[in-house]
């Protein structure tokens, strides 16, 4: 147990600034993203809502279908966007740590501990991205609307929609499960033998 | 004591075979010191796997100290590599990363022992690396790397040192150095088997084995 905790702090220390950079890359983009759904949806809303009164009227409609396409693209944009970033993130960790993880097999370190180790980095980090997505989106979603509304004296809603960052949270956990499986499938590909001949 | 009997290994590359080793049998004492020579893809190297549980044998026994290593658990096999056996590669095979220090306590680490600083300063001094015990181990020379090697196989006082060409990759004064750490290591004890190429390096060993085509050709004492 000791050596673990001590292995992972080591390998996490290791692994922080890609980690860290990645998260705060995903976070600011998916935080902008939906700060810019929430934003064209309030001033659709505003906009139509002044022009046409609260009547649901052929205009409103044409400014929900717009907004709703904007969702939609926005959302296929998210997922791909979070796939990527995630799975690159294992796989630059991967890669780098493939020899580590062989050298700790072949020094006698059991299988099922380095599975523990990586297995622990992995859901810290995509914890952090998903967590850190869903949190930095509501926050930077909300102060670029608060901001809108003050500049532009548009009556929006102060706050983001609950559903952004649930919703972001809910998508990068659903797009993160399959890499996970994949980045776990390729670290119990490393052989003990492959690494040896790495040391000819 | 290492047994093999009438061991076989054989790699699969789709649908085709490959004998590395044919129904080898032999024994080694322990505290042995042996010399394993041969051409390249003569099974020296796939014979060293096998004694330290780093690949399994396709057919036959493999036990050390009457420890049967096929079929056994991955944990156990860990176990095994951890506390019965310390290699020495070619390549080092060092963290790059890792300090001297952290190179040589990680398994240590890994078995739980505890490494005092006055045990882990004899270990260097032994070695002459105590002054570049806090240097990262991708900053030091050829020579360098094979000693914080040597000294990461002995920090858990395996009984069994496995050394393949640990040579290959150093020049000539480097080489006669780890050569005479390698007798130093026999004389304390320890059983020392020893993959090389080199006639001269393999004369020092009590026992030179020399393999063909994945069988022992010749056995000889050396004494």
């Amino acid at each position: 147990m000791k050596a673990t905790c001590k292995l992972f702090a080591r390998e996490f220390a290791r692994l922080r600034l890609p980690a860290v950079i990645s998260v705060i890359a995903l976070t600011l983009f998916t935080g902008a993203l939906f700060a810019v759904v929430t934003v064209y949806t309030n001033l659709y809303e505003s906009v139509f809502s002044v022009v046409d009164g609260d009547g649901f009227n052929g205009r409103y409609s044409a400014g929900v279908s717009l907004i709703s396409g904007l969702l939609v693209s926005s959302g296929v944009a998210l997922f791909l966007t979070n796939g990527v970033i995630i799975y690159s993130l294992y796989s630059i960790m991967l890669d780098n740590r493939r020899h580590f993880i062989g050298r700790l097999l072949l020094l006698g370190y059991g299988e099922k501990h380095i599975f523990g180790i990586y297995f622990s980095i992995l859901t810290v980090i995509t914890l952090a991205v998903n967590v850190g997505g869903a949190l930095f989106s509501g926050l930077i979603g909300t102060g670029i609307i608060s901001a809108c509304s003050r500049i532009f004296g548009i009556q929006a809603d102060s706050v983001l929609p609950w559903w952004a960052p649930a919703g972001n949270f809910i998508i990068t956990t659903l797009i993160s499960l399959p890499l996970y499986r994949v980045s776990v499938g390729r670290i119990r590909k490393i052989s003990l033998q492959e690494v040896a001949e790495c040391g000819k | 004591m290492i047994v093999l009997d009438n061991v076989t290994k054989k790699y699969f590359n789709g649908r085709r075979e490959f004998t590395a080793l044919d129904g080898v049998s032999l024994e080694i004492k322990t505290g042995e010191y042996v010399a394993v020579t041969g051409r390249s893809g003569s099974g020296k190297t796939t014979l060293l796997n096998l004694i330290g549980a780093l690949d399994a044998a396709t057919d036959g026994i493999v036990a050390v100290d009457g420890i049967r290593l096929a079929g056994t658990h991955d944990r156990q096999a860990a176990q095994y590599r951890n506390a019965h056996v310390g290699c020495i590669f070619q390549r080092f095979n060092l963290e790059p990363e890792y300090s001297v220090i952290q190179n040589i306590e990680l398994p240590a680490l890994i078995s739980g022992k505890k490494v005092s600083s006055a045990d882990m300063t004899r270990l260097l001094e032994k070695l002459d690396i105590a002054d570049r015990k806090n240097i990262k181990a991708k900053f030091l020379s050829g020579g360098e790397m094979q000693r914080v090697a040597v000294a990461r196989a002995l920090v858990n006082d395996p009984p069994i040192i496995l050394a393949d060409e640990p040579c290959g990759n150093l020049d000539e004064e480097n080489s006669a150095r780890e050569m005479d750490i390698l007798d130093t290591i026999h004389a304390e004890g320890k059983t020392v088997i020893l993959v090389t190429h080199d006639a001269g390096d393999a004369r020092r060993a009590d026992r030179i084995i020399t393999l063909s085509d994945g069988r022992v050709v010749k056995d000889e004492s050396n004494m």
